[in-house]
């Protein structure tokens, strides 16, 4: 059956921008986007006059459906550099975190290791329809989770153990690219480090630039590790990133990422110091691709909305902001070719708002799509009714 | 003097918004009206801007926590049950300063003791940019601030003997009030350390009562049902199953912030009936301090969008953000609306910001001052 979604106003977040449109949505894939599509008979029809339609939201960092983040479960600190971890084991999919992700209007999400580690290991995103029984991970390998400063200090240095120090984090996280490259250039043969075969192989496409290297970094952090990775042809992004607005230029000559967030926080005196929308407005008018993300269950998973909601207030167009929690952390975890815009041949993963979000502060989500099935609607009768 | 002409005004009341002139003087509102003429004051143009009463945020760490140190200034450790400690002595006006909070249009706080203790002392109301104390308390009984909820329990038994559970901290509060009120029933001297207690009894101070799961809720309004004390819920996530109690007995809620670890997505908060209630008259604030932390200005209005997604109306939000919680802190002779008499403690912004996120703070203003103006644009000469 298909499924024709009528009437509202469309966010594509494609090259036909925002338009007035009807969505058709067959097996699961959005099939086609124009004005004024027939129905046929059998089809599913969903009158969405006065709504607006937007790809499912996506937060490119998060910790969510972790069994137990109380007992570290987020970090295996037992080495400072444990790249083939992957995260995929420590998540219990059943989750209610990604049901309750689901009613915000977020249909992936992009979940990584802690902190602790220089380098963490493997991010996936996911689905999150993945607690009713239909686990979708869209890229098993998203992202090699690495961290700079003061987490990584904290976790070892703490206990008398290497690194203590941010020196000795970036000579640890140099090393390890060093042995990927003498690993990869020996056709994946010699090991000439410490490092494991698996620890080199989970290296191999991050070299290679197919996965990107996700930085937990603020601050001089940023700019420190940018300068080492000048030297490697890898992609990334600087997550977290604030107090960037000494080192904009630095980020857009370096064409990496940011992932921003989370704010929401008081002014700190260490890392948290600065966390200023005006940074992300910087890095939008120098062309770099910003991602909101809450880093939930540290914030409230829906705060990537009011994240966007705060670049706009900063002076970042809605449309641009909108993008920022679609497009580009699909764009930055792998996903793109199935999520992030509203286009044909695309997943048919879609939210219906009341309202524009990041704009009307009174916007709530009415109808979240994952895979062409409604699996939320805001149980108004009104809205109800709108179903036929 | 200034007259701030052609702006729209929200009063905070609920009103709808009317264009008109603002005379202020002394610090203070002098009238509101079209057409006011005063030449000897600073005219300003407001045409196509709005103007609000200064946000307040009923509770705030912030300004006694010392930030830069390990030892945090707003949780006692000497014992429990600690109404003589006052929030003032703690304060840092730097530290206040340093959040910006009036950058957003957050005019005034009240500065909390912390959630580790049943009675962890009295708060105090303020204004939010300033150099002293001095400058920026601002005249009101603020609430004495009380914690009856499990996280005091699980903080407080790492040093203290006593109490272990929510129960006993709740049971110890409820036996001294009682005693003291046997004593001031029989017209007897009361010994210092009652003094406090008198006044919870008396109504003249409020007890700000941290709880936030439904069951910590019933417990203390059934608790606390014989005793005349004022009270007022705090964090209150699980708030909505008593609005209409609450209502009846003019109690009014603080909901914390819902953001910081996921508040909101681990807690059965029911926005839409608390806003429900706020239709049938239940005085609800909102704040960006958790029970034990306090997250950021931004966090404040993220709780306000949270309940406009919920249905509340945006002059609604204008009330639940300024009127409200000068009443809770006793400042409400001050502050929280616009009114005439009132301390010109005011925002401007570019169109209505519980309406649309493109409407920005123009120009804050607090005790008839403007104390931030954005890119200087709003006047001529005003020094920041």
């Amino acid at each position: 059956m298909r499924l024709l979604i009528k009437g509202a106003v469309v966010y594509t977040m494609a090259e036909q921008g925002v338009v007035h449109a009807d969505v058709l949505v067959q097996d699961g894939k959005i099939i086609a986007v124009a004005p004024g599509i027939a129905p046929e008979q059998e089809d599913q029809i969903l009158h969405a006059e006065g709504m607006y339609l937007l790809p499912g939201l996506m937060d490119g960092h998060v910790h969510l459906g972790l069994m137990d983040m109380e007992s570290g479960e987020i970090s295996e600190t037992t080495a400072p550099v444990t790249p083939d971890m992957e995260i995929e084991y420590s998540v219990d999919f059943a989750s209610k975190d990604f049901t309750y992700c689901m009613k915000e209007g977020i249909t992936s999400v992009c979940i990584i290791p802690g902190s602790s580690n220089i380098i963490g290991g493997k991010g996936i995103v996911v689905k999150t329809n993945c607690a009713e029984g239909k686990k979708e991970i869209l890229n098993s390998y998203a992202c090699m989770k690495a961290a700079m400063g003061g987490n990584p200090q904290s976790a070892f240095g703490r206990r008398g153990k290497a690194p203590a120090t941010r020196m000795e984090i970036l000579r640890q996280f140099r090393a390890y690219l060093e042995a990927v490259r003498l690993f990869t250039e020996s056709g994946e043969r010699e090991i000439t480090s410490a490092y494991r075969r698996s620890e080199l192989l989970a290296g191999v496409p991050v070299l290679e630039g197919k996965v990107p290297i996700k930085i937990h970094c603020t601050r001089h952090d940023m700019a420190a590790v940018m300068q080492v990775l000048k030297d490697f042809p890898v992609k990334y992004t600087l997550d977290h990133a604030w107090g960037t607005a000494p080192y904009v230029d630095q980020i857009a000559e370096a064409g990496c990422g940011v992932m921003f967030g989370p704010a929401g926080c008081y002014r700190g005196l260490g890392e948290g110091r600065e966390i200023d929308f005006r940074d992300v407005r910087s890095l939008y008018e120098k062309g770099v691709e910003v991602a909101m993300i809450s880093d939930a269950p540290l914030l409230s998973p829906e705060s990537i909305i009011y994240e966007a909601g705060e670049a706009v207030s900063a002076g970042v167009p809605v449309e641009e902001a909108l993008k920022m929690i679609t497009l580009y952390p699909a764009r930055w975890t792998g996903c793109e070719e199935r999520i992030g815009s509203i286009e044909p041949g695309k997943d048919a993963d879609l939210v219906l708002f009341n309202g524009l979000p990041a704009r009307d502060v009174h916007a709530r989500v009415m109808y979240t799509i994952i895979s062409g099935n409604i699996v939320y609607k805001m149980m108004i009768e009104e809205e109800a009714k709108k179903i036929c | 003097m200034y007259v701030l002409k052609h702006g729209m005004v929200h009063t905070g009341n609920g009103d709808a918004p009317f264009p008109a002139d603002l005379r202020i003087a002394d610090g203070r509102i002098q009238e509101i009206g079209r057409g006011l003429v005063c030449p000897e004051a600073e005219e300003i143009d407001l045409a196509g801007k709005d103007i609000f009463p200064g946000c307040i945020d009923p509770v705030c760490y912030m300004g006694c926590l010392n930030l830069q140190s390990i030892y945090k200034d707003h949780n006692e450790r000497k014992g429990m049950i600690l109404p003589e400690l006052r929030a003032e002595d703690s304060f840092s006006a730097e530290e206040l300063v340093y959040q910006q909070l009036y950058k957003r249009g957050i005019t005034a706080v009240g500065i909390s003791t912390g959630g580790r203790n049943p009675v962890s002392g009295r708060m105090m109301a303020c204004c939010t940019a300033g150099s002293s104390i001095k400058d920026m308390k601002l005249p009101g009984t603020a609430p004495l601030r009380g914690n009856f909820l499990q996280s005091t329990y699980v903080l407080s038994r790492q040093d203290a003997p006593y109490p272990l559970v929510r129960g006993s901290a709740l049971q110890s509060v409820v036996r001294i009030l009682q005693s003291v009120r046997k004593e001031m029933d029989a017209g007897k001297e009361l010994a210092e350390w009652m003094l406090p207690f008198r006044e919870l009894l008396t109504g003249e101070v409020p007890l700000m009562a941290a709880v936030e799961k439904e069951a910590e809720i019933r417990t203390l309004l059934e608790r606390m049902k014989e005793l005349p004390v004022r009270l007022i819920l705090f964090g209150a996530y699980e708030a909505a199953p008593f609005a209409e109690e609450l209502i009846e007995k003019q109690i009014p809620v603080v909901l914390g912030d819902m953001a910081s670890g996921s508040g909101k997505m681990y807690r059965k908060v029911e926005l839409e009936k608390l806003v429900d209630g706020v239709k049938k008259g239940l005085v609800l604030a909102v704040s960006a301090a958790g029970i034990q932390e306090n997250a950021g200005r931004d966090t404040f209005f993220w709780n306000l969008a949270e309940l406009r997604k919920n249905g509340l109306s945006e002059e609604e939000a204008v009330t639940v953000a300024a009127k409200n919680p000068a009443k809770i802190l006793g400042i409400e002779k001050e502050t929280g609306t616009l009114e005439i008499g009132k301390r010109a403690d005011l925002t401007v912004f570019t169109g209505h910001p519980f309406v649309n996120r493109t409407a920005v703070p123009e120009a804050v203003w607090i005790q008839g001052k403007p104390v931030w103006l954005r890119e200087k644009r709003c006047g001529r000469g005003l020094a920041v």
